[in-house]
C-alpha cells in the first residue's frame, strides 16, 4: 500500500528517455553514467541481448521457410517484407503491419522494430561522419533552414561516440567523409579492388572506399571480434555488431541509475503552463492499455523520427495547441529519407580462380562527389554516395534458369558463381514543407493512439539527380571493364531507405524550426530530440552516426545546464 | 580453432543454452498437402532427376518434395499453387502420352529423355514462369537449402570467424553455403 505521495515519488525520476533505439541508448548511457536516476520507457517488448536471440545460430535448414516469404507475411507484413532484413529469421524484429496501421495520403514505406534496442538490431550499421558540406548546404543553396551547428561542434562528439560503439574503417583522407577513431577495416574483394583501381584511372576526382561500419574488427570494449557470418540483423551473440542491448543500455544498466519499462506506449508529455515547462509523460501500457504518469526533470524523445514527432503532435495544451513546442508549425513538416532508387549491376569475367572466405558485414562506398571540390551541376543542387559490394556468390541461386539438370548440373551448381557487382544510390533528399506527416485522430490504432498519415513524395531534385546517378554508375562500370551492365531506378517510395529524417527539425529561428543547436525545443527547455526528427538536411551518409554524436552532446550539455538549476 | 572449439565457444557465450536441435522449426515435417498420395513420389522422383545422388546424396535424400509442398502452401498465392499442381499432373500426362507410363515408372533413361524435350520447350506464355523452371527453382532452394545440400553438397562454414578478402580455389572449389 502506498499514499499518493509515495506513488508519485516512485514515479519520479531525474530524466525520461523515450525509446530504446540507437538514439535513446546513447540518451540513456550518457545520463545514468553522470548520475541521473533515468527512466527509459520502450513501446515494444523485452528483447535480451544474446538470450532472446533465438534464431542468431540457425543453420538455413532450421529456418521454417527457407527464407521464403510466406502468403502470412505478405498478408500481414506487406511493408516490412520490403525491407531487404526481414526474413525467416528476424521476422519477429519487425512489427506486424496489420497490428500498427497507418494512412497513405502518398505512399510511404514505414520499417520498425517494436523491442527493446528498436532498429540497432536489424540496421546495416554504415557509419560516415558528416563534413560542413552537409552542415552548410542549407545555407549555401538556400533550401532548408542553416544548420546552428557546425562540424567543429560535433568532432569531439563523434570521436567519443566512434571510441566505444567501434567502426571499422580506413582513414581515407577524404573531406566529405572527415576520418574518425577506426578499428583494423575490411579488405575489399580482388573484384573490388580491380574497380577501385580502374576508377582512380577514369575517376580520378571519385574515390572507392572501404564502407566503414559499426562491426567490432578486434575486441573493443569487451565485446567481439566479428565472427563474419554476417547475421548481424538476427541480434549479434559476439556483442560485435553495434546494437543498444549490446552496448548503451548494458552500460546505462551497470549504473543501477536505470529503470527500463517495456510495453510502455508514450500518450504524450504533459505539459505544465504555470512552469513552463514538461513535468512528465503519460504512458499507454501496452497490455492492459491503462494509462500511468511519470515525471522527471529533463525529457528526450527518442522514438524513432515519426514517433517522436507522434509523441509531440499528441501533446497539445491550451498553451501548444498544434502540439508541443510547435509554435512555428514546421512540427510534422520536412519530411526525408535517403533516395535509394538508383541501382546498377553488372558481372565480371576474369579472377576466375580468385575467391573470398568468410561473410563480412560491409562492402565499399563512394562518397559523394557532385557539387563539391570543384564540381558543379546546373540541373540539380547537392549529392549522392554510392554504396557497393563485388562478391562470387553459389551457383544454385541463380540456376533456376541454367539450361541442364542431372549429375553435370548438379556439378556446377555446386561451384562459386559469378563475380557480381551491385551498386546503390545514397541520394540527398531536399527539405520541403509538402513533405509531411498529420495524425489521423478518427483513425486510430488498438491503444486509441491517433494514427499517422504520410503525404510526401520525391520532387524534382531528387529525379535529377536520380537521372545522373543512373548514367554515371552505369558509365563507371563500362569503363571498369565490367560486363552485363545495367543500371535501373526501382520506382521504391520514401521510407525504403530507412533514413527517416526531419519533422521537428533544428534551427537558429524558433519561427522556422522546432529545437536549437543543442537540441532542445525552443519552446520547452527541458524537452530535448535528439533522433532523426532533428534534422535539418539528409546529407548524404548514413545517419546513425550523427543521432548518436547529437545525443551524447546534447546529454553533456542538459546535465551542466541541469546542474546549473538552468532546466 | 576448431568448428567444434567454435560451437563450444558460441554455447558458452549463450549461457550454456542447448543449441540447434530443439529450436528446429518443424514445420517441414508435418503432414504435407499431397493428394493424390502419389504427388509425393511423382515429385520426388522428378527433383531426384534434376539433383541426382553422386558423391553426395541427392534430392529425394534431402526431403526436397517435402520442402516443395510446404513452399507451395506457404508460400505461393493460391492461383499460382493451382496452378503448379495443375501442371505438375499434366507434366505427368505429357510423360504419359510420350512413353506410355507415369514418370516414376520411367527409367532413368527415360526420365532425361522426357527431361530433355521438356526444357526444349518453347515458353507457351511470356508472363508466366514455364513449370520446368518453376520446379528448378524450388528443387534448387529445396536442396541447396537443406541439411545434405547446404553441408555437404556446399561448404557450410556457419563460423568463419575471420574475413579473407582473397584466396585462391581449383575448378572443383565447392562454393560457400549462403547463409542470410
Amino acid at each position: 500500500m502506498y499514499t499518493n505521495t509515495t506513488s508519485v515519488k516512485k514515479r519520479t525520476f531525474d530524466a525520461i528517455v523515450i525509446g530504446s533505439g540507437i538514439s535513446g541508448g546513447w540518451a540513456a548511457k550518457e545520463f545514468t553514467e553522470k548520475g541521473l536516476k533515468t527512466l527509459v520507457l520502450e513501446r515494444g517488448r523485452k528483447l535480451e541481448h544474446i538470450a532472446d536471440y533465438h534464431t542468431a545460430m540457425k543453420a538455413p535448414w532450421e529456418l521454417e521457410n527457407r527464407n521464403m516469404h510466406t502468403n502470412d507475411d505478405k498478408e500481414h507484413y506487406p511493408t516490412q517484407t520490403k525491407c531487404y532484413a526481414f526474413n525467416d529469421g528476424t521476422r519477429h524484429l519487425f512489427v506486424r503491419d496489420s497490428d500498427h496501421p497507418y494512412q497513405e495520403t502518398k505512399s510511404f514505406d514505414w520499417i520498425r522494430g517494436y523491442h527493446v534496442g528498436g532498429k540497432s538490431l536489424m540496421w546495416a550499421r554504415q557509419t560516415y561522419r558528416w563534413s560542413d558540406f552537409d552542415f552548410e548546404a542549407n545555407s549555401r543553396d538556400g533550401h532548408g533552414t542553416d544548420w546552428p551547428i557546425r562540424y567543429a561542434d560535433i568532432a569531439p562528439w563523434y570521436s567519443y561516440v566512434e571510441k566505444y560503439a567501434g567502426i571499422n574503417g580506413n582513414r581515407d583522407g577524404l573531406p566529405q567523409i572527415p576520418d574518425g577513431e577506426f578499428l583494423p577495416p575490411i579488405e575489399l574483394t580482388v573484384v573490388e579492388k580491380h574497380f577501385q583501381s580502374e576508377m582512380k584511372k577514369f575517376f580520378p576526382g571519385i574515390p572507392v572506399v572501404q564502407g566503414r561500419s559499426a562491426n567490432l574488427t578486434v575486441r573493443h570494449n569487451d565485446r567481439g571480434p566479428c565472427q563474419y557470418r554476417h547475421l548481424c540483423h538476427r541480434g549479434c551473440p559476439f556483442s560485435a555488431a553495434f546494437a543498444s542491448q549490446a552496448t548503451t543500455l548494458a552500460a546505462a544498466a551497470l549504473t543501477k541509475k536505470m529503470t527500463l519499462r517495456t510495453d510502455s506506449i508514450v500518450h504524450s508529455i504533459i505539459y505544465d503552463e504555470k512552469k513552463g515547462r514538461a513535468t512528465g509523460v503519460r504512458v499507454i501500457d501496452a497490455n492492459t492499455k491503462a494509462m500511468t504518469e511519470y515525471y522527471a526533470k529533463v525529457i528526450f524523445v527518442n522514438a524513432g523520427t515519426i514517433n517522436t514527432t507522434t509523441i509531440l503532435l499528441n501533446s497539445d495544451s491550451a498553451r501548444f495547441p498544434k502540439g508541443l513546442g510547435n509554435d512555428s508549425g514546421v512540427l510534422g513538416h520536412y519530411l526525408m529519407d535517403h533516395c535509394y532508387r538508383g541501382r546498377a549491376y553488372a558481372s565480371f569475367d576474369g579472377f576466375q580462380d580468385h575467391y573470398h572466405k568468410g561473410r563480412r558485414p560491409t562492402g565499399f562506398y563512394i562518397p559523394r562527389f557532385r557539387n563539391i571540390l570543384g564540381d558543379k551541376q546546373d540541373k540539380f543542387v547537392r549529392g549522392y554516395a554510392i554504396g557497393g559490394s563485388a562478391e562470387r556468390g553459389a551457383a544454385w541461386t541463380s540456376g533456376a534458369y541454367k539450361e541442364g539438370f542431372g549429375a553435370d548440373f548438379k556439378a556446377a551448381m555446386t561451384r562459386p558463381g559469378n563475380w557480381d557487382l551491385g551498386l546503390h544510390m545514397q541520394g540527398e533528399c531536399l527539405p520541403h514543407f509538402d513533405n509531411k506527416l498529420t495524425l489521423d485522430k478518427a483513425k486510430t490504432d488498438a491503444w486509441g493512439m491517433p494514427t499517422v498519415n504520410f503525404d510526401c513524395q520525391w520532387r524534382d531534385n531528387e529525379e535529377a539527380m536520380l537521372k545522373d546517378g543512373l548514367a554515371m554508375m552505369q558509365e563507371m562500370l563500362e569503363k571498369a571493364g565490367f560486363k552485363n551492365v545495367g543500371a535501373y531506378d526501382n520506382h521504391e517510395p520514401p521510407g525504403r531507405g530507412i533514413h527517416e529524417m526531419g519533422t521537428a527539425r533544428m534551427g537558429k529561428d524558433p519561427k522556422t524550426s522546432m529545437v536549437n543547436g543543442n537540441n532542445q525545443l525552443h519552446a520547452v527547455a527541458n524537452v530535448f530530440v535528439t533522433d532523426g526528427a532533428c534534422m535539418a538536411s539528409t546529407g548524404t551518409q548514413n545517419p546513425s552516426l550523427t543521432y548518436m554524436a547529437l545525443t551524447a552532446r546534447a546529454v553533456d550539455f542538459a546535465v551542466k545546464a541541469l546542474k546549473k538549476k538552468e532546466l | 580453432m576448431t568448428r567444434r572449439d567454435a560451437f563450444q565457444r558460441i554455447a558458452l557465450l549463450l549461457g550454456g543454452i542447448a543449441l540447434a536441435p530443439e529450436l528446429l522449426a518443424n514445420a517441414l515435417s508435418a503432414p504435407a498437402p499431397f493428394s493424390p498420395p502419389d504427388r509425393k513420389r511423382l515429385l520426388e522422383e522428378m527433383a531426384e532427376t534434376i539433383i541426382p545422388t553422386t558423391d553426395t546424396p541427392g534430392a529425394k535424400d534431402a526431403g526436397v518434395a517435402d520442402f516443395i509442398a510446404h513452399a507451395v502452401e506457404f508460400c505461393f498465392p493460391k492461383a499460382r499453387q493451382e496452378r503448379f499442381w495443375g501442371e505438375l499432373n499434366s507434366t505427368d500426362d505429357a510423360c504419359f502420352k510420350k512413353t506410355g507410363k507415369s514418370f516414376v515408372d520411367c527409367s532413368t533413361e527415360e526420365r532425361i529423355a522426357f527431361f530433355t524435350e521438356l526444357q526444349s520447350r518453347k515458353r507457351s506464355d511470356k508472363n508466366e514462369q514455364p513449370f520446368f523452371n518453376t520446379l528448378k527453382m524450388l528443387v534448387l532452394h529445396g536442396y541447396f537449402t537443406s541439411e545434405i545440400g547446404a553441408s555437404q553438397a556446399l561448404n557450410y562454414d556457419p563460423v568463419p570467424g575471420g574475413w579473407t578478402a582473397d584466396m585462391k580455389i581449383e575448378p572443383d572449389t565447392k562454393a560457400w553455403t549462403p547463409v542470410f
